[in-house]
């Protein structure tokens, strides 16, 4: 039996090469989008003023599994606070995280209507910065949105949505 | 964006260090280099995911590695300058059965070495030899002076 490979025409030659360019044509994309950031990691920043208070939450817009993360929330209001400060965060969101800590840590922390709940007493000065450490879970999570809303003694004074897109 | 960068860099630097081994090294590893290899391995990745365990961020490596693999062959065969760079040059090691000693000695080549590969193509003596050519990846071809089947390329590892 003859080991000579099969001999093809020219044109079945030429649209082989044709398959091969089209899958490097893709392959060059690919790598345009990863270098362009199109993968992550990016920082999102969502912010809302309401009734004197501003609230400003940076958080990861696109990121990839098992990368670290950082998520910050900044509340501020001229005059400083005067009541509890309530933070209330969509309970789902913060399942794509592994947390390491939260900084400062809240007097009260409790699940209540779908959301995870923050207590703080009133915090001194004009602002109330809470920094999250962490890392993205492992895994094929495909990215949550968020609703994160601040009350002072139980009045809703101003919220922010956002949402994160992992990439497996 | 950064794994596209590190893997970019990675690569060159491997390529480099690759082409100042030598190349009698690509094809015989002393136990010393095949260390260097292993371990250059481990480093190297660490080196280019970093913390990035994703799905993603490895098709991304991986992709990066194939295009710049993809792009030193076109350079290679558009620009012929270029190929001595990117792939070596072939050196005449053996002429009308006699060792060229400079070549070899530019080649960091024993006798032993020449010797060795030619007994690998079953080649007697280096008497028979017309021309020995140490090749750009690191193999020996030999041209004998009967004439009979040409070239002989030294057999792969996987021969």
């Amino acid at each position: 039996m003859s080991t000579m490979p099969e001999e093809h025409t020219r044109a079945r030659i030429v649209r082989a090469r044709l398959i091969a360019a089209v899958w490097i044509a893709i392959l060059a994309i690919f790598v345009a989008a990863g270098l362009a950031g199109f993968f992550g990691v990016r920082t999102g920043i969502a912010s809302a003023t309401s009734g004197g208070f501003r609230l400003e939450v940076e958080y990861p817009r696109i990121t990839r599994s098992a990368l670290p993360m950082k998520w910050q929330l900044t509340l501020s209001r001229v005059g400083g606070f005067d009541g509890r400060v309530r933070i209330a965060t969509t309970i789902g969101y913060f399942e794509l995280f592994d947390i390491s800590w939260l900084h400062p840590a809240p007097a009260e922390e409790r699940s209540a209507g779908g959301r995870t709940v923050w207590i703080y007493d009133p915090p001194p000065g004009d602002s109330l910065v809470l920094l999250l450490d962490g890392r993205i879970g492992p895994g094929l999570e495909s990215g949550r949105a968020a609703n994160t809303a601040v009350s002072i003694d139980g009045t809703r004074v101003v919220d922010v949505s956002y949402e994160t897109m992992v990439w497996p | 964006m950064e794994i596209v960068i590190r893997s970019l860099v990675l690569y060159l630097f491997i390529w480099v260090l690759i082409r100042a081994l030598g190349r009698k090294e690509l094809t015989e590893l002393s136990a010393f280099e095949l260390l260097l290899l292993i371990v250059m391995g481990d480093l190297i990745q660490q080196g280019v995911t970093h913390e990035d365990m994703s799905l993603t961020g490895a098709m991304l490596t991986v992709s990066t590695l194939a295009l710049i693999t993809l792009t030193s062959s076109f350079l290679s065969f558009r620009f012929r300058k270029l190929r001595p760079i990117i792939e070596g040059i072939s050196v005449v090691v053996l002429r009308d059965g006699e060792l060229d000693e400079a070549a070899m000695r530019l080649e960091r080549l024993t006798s032993e070495d020449v010797k060795e590969a030619a007994r690998l193509q079953g080649i007697a003596d280096i008497g028979e030899v017309r021309l020995g050519v140490l090749e750009g990846d690191g193999k020996f071809s030999f041209l004998t002076s009967s004439g009979e089947g040409g070239m002989k390329e030294q057999p792969g590892p996987d021969a």
